[in-house]
């Protein structure tokens, strides 16, 4: 009741005090109607053309880049070596789907376990502590994830499970990653749990099932298109995560094939950052090299984009479909 | 707890002043114009003299704006002669092509020397390799290592090397600069030029051709990475086993304790020969090269501030304390000698 | 006198028949396994921290305020994080000024304004996508847009965000947050009953007059909320500013081209050089100055979250 006084109390009262008969007939008043929806329209109109802009510097580039290379030259398993011309993809994709999977293992456990517990298990004032400490934790720039990465995931965690290894890998990067997935699909399936009415949690106990059985069975499989959507957006964000891969992956300006995580590697995201930082790769060199490898970032970009876009959009609709559920 | 929107207003109403006015105050000091100043980019390898001398120099000379980057030496001749930065380091002398792209655009740049550096081979602490000759750089890091060979060894082998035969080992990762730097160039050039212009002549390398329509290797430096800053190169040689890299002399000091230096064989004596400041500067260590700036001439003239800034660089001072600071060795001092009289006629 | 075995189990199982399905085993252990995975984030999450805090807390004793007052330098002595801090500032107030009015009025608009059609749904799903793009991309959108495009006037000469700027990265990094201000501004908007609307309208307020006096203040704490998030989020953004040419190197100084020429020259921002640090050679950069620096980004983001979160707990409101 408090509540609804105060708001009513707040704004000033002219309109509100005024007769009913003024109401409409004031030209200046409608004058401002129109002129706050222009600003306001214009703001949206903005938000349009920021996609447009996207897709236009990178398809524009894009095929500037496709135009100036031998094609053969995308797909052939060997290196991606964008100064001295060799841009096989394929090294990148499978780089990008190494640190990815490993990420996804990593988050997937951890964010999945937490949301349960915190949906399922945890007292309210548990799940009070816990809620905000994951939202700082899906604060934490992914620049200091990175460090992280190389200062202790890589020589404390993989070098000493496989001594052979690099502290710089993928595998290195893919656990950084993994770290800041987890918040996110913490977050996205704890949603989807809670989403989950009270009624189907009730008949499960009241046809005598333990709590196991009945977060097992029942909310879990109730909430499942959630869960996924948590999942669908973590690998959209691991596959788009630059930082981290660019510090702890190994490999830099130029990587070889390689299907090992163990090994140093790149990505689509640190193909990017790599040729753009300490370069002049950003300034746009004018030999026929330098400006190919230059176009290759807006093409990667556009590779990137596109992936991310259809892992949203599917990601989105699972999401849309346990809210229209219940 | 009941909001109270109109307390809450005035909060965020001071806040959005103050965020405002620390926008408008940031922006209200237009002042001053922005002085020309000095802009530096290029070799990674010179960069720390360069960023080293800046400092001091900025340091006496507060007004004036610097800029040091090293995105490599290549990239810094392009960025010269499109007439973006006032001084070029360079880790190697100007190629024909860049000379004849400066020449396009009608710009003009002095070579100065300022230093000396040893190339320097460097592999992993646990790694056996103790010397190499130039047959086996070129089985190491050559355009046939990327595994046509079992071994960088049997490479050496057939191309003939006498030296004592590489360890075996597992596969070798390897680390290096990229082609936009001058220690790649320098590095074929010093480490195994016969070897790869024999190579090429018997059609044993990938070859693409070049601007000038030559036929030349089409990777000459097999790498697992290519990093324009040679810290990079040291950090993963340490973390990686089978690591090896090369990078110049400074970035090795700077990381002597992480990683192991590898001999090489002075062909002339038959010696091995390890990098350090004497037999760098005497030239025993047969990876040697000098290492310049090349100030463009106009900026020279109508800049004052660079001029200034070579004033104070181009010293005997900066010349050998400060070289030997960043970790190189300095030139003789004969030579240093000529070089201030080089520059004294330029500045004039 | 020690009790034989086989009481104790007897004693075990008449105590499981009498407590009958109170004691689970299984649900226990599963629950202690979604426990252990909470808390191996949290282990990680706290582990981070003290190793960032223990490597850099010494340059703070060393230092104290000279790091944050020290410009770049090659020596590590002398090396701090003052034009980091202009850079990511003056960042922060572009982002302030661009992305905030723009994203709060694309929300008004949607939430209160917009037409139920087919182009609106579009609106919004293409808001909802963009704010699922990778960084990076925004990263090639300001190289292409800002750097090159608006960088370079007609006659290949300066343009108006001067190239490789502070204007520019700002810009891209406005761009960036502006879909995660328009999210949360909506959803804020949209906790506004309708009720409180109808009401308003009932009485012959305009739509502008019940947005601005009712939906927009009770809206306020959310939107608040939601600005603050996306600001924490743009200062912390490395993989944008590398593309748009933030300086990547270890010295310079913008002499004395005052607090204006230094939006239009080379700059620099804190997660810009915590990337240039951790790549350095010696241990008192790729560790201790990291460090050092990490613990200031890492505060003043934790300091905007806990505020964001702390703001929303005040002013939550059940309708």
């Amino acid at each position: 009741m408090g509540d609804m006084t105060s708001v009513i109390d707040a704004p000033s009262p002219s309109p509100l005090g005024e007769p009913a008969v003024d109401l409409r007939g004031n030209s200046r008043r409608r004058w401002r109607e129109t002129r706050v929806k222009v600003v306001l329209l214009f703001s949206v109109g903005i938000t349009l053309a920021i996609s447009v802009a996207i897709i236009a510097s990178l398809l524009g580039q894009s095929i500037d880049f496709i135009n100036s290379i031998p094609l053969d030259n995308l797909w052939n398993f060997d290196q991606w070596a964008p100064r001295i011309g060799d841009f096989d993809i394929a090294t990148l994709f499978v780089g990008s789907l190494l640190v990815t999977a490993i990420a996804m293992i990593i988050a997937t456990p951890l964010g999945l376990g937490a949301a349960i517990y915190l949906s399922e298990y945890a007292s309210p004032r548990v799940r009070r502590i816990f809620k905000p400490f994951l939202e700082v934790m899906a604060g934490i720039p992914s620049i200091v994830l990175g460090f992280f990465a190389i200062a202790w995931i890589g020589p404390e965690i993989v070098q000493k499970l496989f001594s052979d290894a690099s502290a710089f890998s993928l595998a290195a990067a893919g656990i950084g990653v993994g770290l800041l997935v987890t918040p996110l699909v913490a977050s996205v399936s704890e949603d989807a749990l809670r989403a989950v009415p009270l009624s189907l949690r009730e008949a499960s106990y009241g046809l005598g099932a333990r709590k196991l059985t009945t977060v097992t069975r029942i909310i879990f499989p109730a909430a499942i298109s959630g869960v996924v959507a948590a999942m669908i957006l973590g690998i959209s964000r691991a596959i788009g995560e630059t930082m981290i891969v660019t510090l702890a992956a190994g490999a830099y300006g130029e990587a070889n094939f390689t299907t090992n995580p163990l090994d140093v590697g790149m990505t689509v995201t640190s193909g990017i950052a790599t040729l753009a930082s300490g370069t002049d790769q950003v300034a746009g060199g004018a030999g026929t090299a330098a400006s190919s490898a230059y176009n290759s970032l807006f093409f990667l970009g556009l590779l990137l984009f596109i992936v991310t876009f259809l892992l949203n959009v599917v990601g989105e609709s699972f999401v849309r479909r346990i809210r229209e559920r219940y | 707890m009941l909001a109270s929107p109109k307390k809450l207003r005035r909060f965020v109403a001071g806040v959005t002043i103050g965020i405002v006015s620390v926008g408008a105050l940031a922006v209200l000091p237009a002042g001053a114009q922005s002085t020309s100043g000095v802009n530096i980019s290029g070799s990674s390898t010179v960069e720390p003299i360069t960023s080293l001398v800046a400092e001091q120099y900025a340091g006496k000379n507060p007004k004036v704006s610097v800029r040091v980057d090293g995105p490599g030496t290549g990239d810094g001749f392009k960025l010269l002669c499109e007439d973006s930065i006032d001084i070029a380091d360079a880790s190697r002398e100007i190629k024909s092509e860049e000379a004849a792209a400066c020449q396009g655009k009608g710009i003009t740049y002095t070579e100065l020397p300022v230093g000396i550096d040893g190339l320097t081979i460097i592999a992993n602490k646990a790694s056996k390799m103790k010397c190499v000759d130039s047959e086996q750089i070129y089985g190491l890091f050559g355009p046939e290592s990327d595994g046509t060979f079992a071994t960088a060894q049997a490479l050496a082998t057939e191309l003939g090397s006498t030296n004592t035969p590489l360890p075996t080992s597992g596969s070798i990762k390897k680390f290096t600069p990229g082609p936009e730097s001058g220690t790649y160039d320098s590095f074929i050039e010093l480490g195994y030029k016969d070897e790869i212009e024999t190579r090429l002549k018997e059609g044993k390398v990938t070859t693409v051709v070049d601007e000038e329509g030559e036929e030349v290797a089409k990777e000459p430096v097999v790498s697992d990475g290519q990093f324009p800053n040679d810290n990079d190169i040291a950090r993963r040689v340490t973390a990686t086993k089978n690591g090896i890299g090369f990078l110049g002399y400074a970035f090795y000091s700077e990381n002597k304790e992480n990683v192991k230096v590898i001999s090489v064989l002075n062909s002339d004596t038959g010696t091995c020969v390890a990098p350090n400041a004497a037999t760098i500067g005497n030239g025993t260590y047969v990876l040697s090269r000098t290492l310049y700036i090349y100030p463009n001439n106009a900026k020279v003239a109508a800049n004052a501030d660079v001029k200034g800034f070579l004033n104070f660089y181009i010293t005997k001072k900066s010349l050998t304390a400060t070289v030997k600071d960043a970790g190189y060795v300095p030139l003789p001092a004969a030579t240093i000698t000529t070089i201030i009289s080089t520059w004294k006629a330029l500045a004039g | 006198m020690s009790t034989p075995d086989i009481a104790i189990s007897q004693r075990i199982t008449t105590q499981r028949a009498l407590r009958g399905r109170k004691v689970d085993p299984a649900n226990i252990i599963f629950e202690i396994a979604l426990i252990l995975s909470l808390l191996t984030s949290l282990g990680f999450v706290i582990l981070l921290l003290a190793t960032v805090f223990s490597d850099g807390v010494g340059v703070f004793q060393e230092r104290g305020f000279g790091f944050f007052t020290s410009n770049l330098s090659r020596i590590p002595e002398q090396a701090g994080i003052a034009q980091a801090l202009f850079g990511s500032a003056a960042l922060a107030v572009i982002v302030v000024l661009v992305a905030f009015p723009l994203g709060i009025t694309t929300a008004v608009y949607l939430e209160e304004y917009a037409p139920d059609n087919k182009f609106m749904t579009l609106v919004r799903l293409n808001i909802r996508n963009l704010a699922g793009v990778p960084s990076v991309v925004y990263g090639l959108l300001g190289l292409a847009v800002f750097v090159k495009l608006l960088g370079t006037d007609m006659a290949g000469g300066t343009g108006i965000t001067g190239g490789r700027t502070i204007i520019s990265g700002g810009l891209t990094l406005s761009v960036l947050v502006l879909p995660i201000v328009v999210i949360t501004s909506s959803e804020a908007l949209r906790a506004v009953p309708a009720s409180l609307r109808e009401g308003a309208y009932g009485v012959g307020a305009t739509k502008w007059e019940v947005t601005k006096k009712l939906v927009l203040p009770n809206a306020l704490p959310g939107i608040l909320t939601g600005t603050v998030l996306s600001l924490s989020r743009a200062i912390g953004e490395t993989a944008p500013l590398i593309l748009v040419g933030a300086f990547y190197g270890t010295f310079f100084t913008t002499g004395d081209t005052g607090t204006l020429g230094k939006f239009t020259t080379t700059y620099t921002a804190l997660p810009q050089v915590i990337y240039q640090w951790a790549t350095e050679a010696q241990s008192e950069f790729n560790v201790e100055l990291t460090s050092a620096a990490i613990c200031v980004l890492i505060g003043l983001t934790f300091v905007a979250n806990i505020a964001a979160i702390l703001l929303r707990n005040r002013y939550e409101k059940r309708w």
